[in-house]
């Protein structure tokens, strides 16, 4: 297979990818100017952010997000990376991973900010997960956006970019539309802009799968995690895209047009629908739809009693 | 050939195409990558009975 690029300016190179839902076979630099142009375009088409505004780029180790504040960094946007420390030691989960972080932001000389769970909570996920009952994912993804949003605004950042990718989108489009989760369909946007205390949030991956993700991270020398994390094993989000890549094979292009027929045709409609009032927690100030303190701070004190009663907290 | 994919080492007597490959181990071409010294593999590319190739999982999330 030959790159078509090539082919277009009379050169003969081999392919290393063929992309069926562009019909489109490229070689390593056509992809590379490919994948940096298409982000480009995604993030200037889509109003996330410019050249002159701050960027806080949520990074975990894995290759999504690693490839994004390359990229970014490469094409001269103002970045700066955040790395949230769950405190997962199963296989050394947490440990990897942030050494991974950590390799990138030394490779591109950007500042990677550090917020341990363990520090700031008292305890990791997994003690978190036991005492609170609730799944390791949603407290990870409740912290996750907690810390990320206290960042952003405390850092005088213009957003928060995270490596959310196309087979992510899709797959949780899937989910919730196989249960009609209007609520959750309703915020399935590539930007969630800034309201009351709620810091901007940008998807600049969304037009790229896993797949591009991975090729560019191994073109650009990345290094990164490749084992999953130990404790997201019943998510099912792997299903959903399983499901998905075998439709793609029958009919390439499903997910692009899934995806972004939704955002023009079905989200505008959701989105419009009078979204419940926000109020500032009255421990934290962040904003809740709650009446009462906020979703954080409710685990929060669920896990006090606890750890204040333990001679050595996991934290120390 | 040897094939390693999640730090298991599959061997096949024959050479065959990496869309056939794939197909034997059960693997959706979209959510992998195949390498062959350092070099990244289209489906259409056949691979020797002599050679060693690597399989690299582009899928995450939970299962």
């Amino acid at each position: 297979m030959k790159c078509r690029k090539c082919k277009d300016k009379g050169k003969i190179k081999r392919a290393i990818i063929f992309l069926s839902h562009h019909n489109l076979a490229l070689c390593r630099e056509c992809f590379v100017e490919w994948y940096e142009k298409k982000l480009r375009q995604t993030i200037k088409k889509m109003n996330m952010f410019s050249k002159k505004d701050k960027v806080l780029v949520a990074v975990s180790g894995g290759k999504d997000s690693l490839a994004l504040w390359y990229a970014l960094n490469k094409l001269g946007y103002r970045t700066e990376g955040v790395y949230i420390d769950l405190g997962i030691d199963i296989q050394s989960y947490s440990s990897l991973s942030r050494e991974k972080a950590e390799l990138l932001s030394s490779k591109i000389g950007r500042h990677l900010h550090i917020i341990e769970v363990k520090k700031e909570l008292g305890a990791g996920i997994i003690k978190l997960n036991t005492l609170t009952k609730q799944s390791a994912c949603s407290i990870c993804g409740l912290v996750k956006r907690y810390f990320t949003n206290r960042l952003t605004l405390r850092g005088g950042y213009f957003c928060v970019a995270t490596g959310h990718n196309l087979d992510d989108e899709t797959a949780t489009l899937l989910a919730n539309t196989l249960s009609w989760d209007t609520d959750s369909l309703s915020r399935q946007m590539p930007v969630l802009p800034e309201k009351e205390g709620l810091a901007r949030r940008v998807k600049p991956l969304i037009y790229f799968t896993e797949k591009e993700n991975l090729l560019y991270c191994l073109l650009q020398k990345i290094d990164y995690i490749a084992d999953e994390c130990p404790l997201s094993a019943r998510t099912g989000s792997i299903f959903y895209k399983k499901i998905l890549n075998s439709i793609e094979e029958r009919s390439p292009g499903t997910k692009l047009r899934f995806y972004f027929n939704f955002l023009k045709n079905m989200q505008p409609l959701l989105f419009s629908r009078v979204s419940p009032p926000l109020h500032p927690c009255p421990s934290c100030r962040q904003p809740t739809t709650a009446r009462e303190k906020c979703a954080f701070c409710r685990l929060k004190e669920k896990i006090q009693p606890t750890l204040s009663g333990q001679a050595h907290p996991e934290a120390s | 050939m040897k094939v390693k994919y999640r730090g298991k080492t599959y061997e096949f007597e024959k050479g065959m195409k990496v869309s056939e490959l794939l197909k034997k181990l059960d693997l959706q071409p979209q959510s992998t990558i195949v390498i062959r010294n350092e070099e990244v593999l289209t489906e259409d590319i056949f691979i020797g009975p002599e050679d060693n190739v690597e399989i690299l999982n582009a899928i995450s999330g939970g299962q």
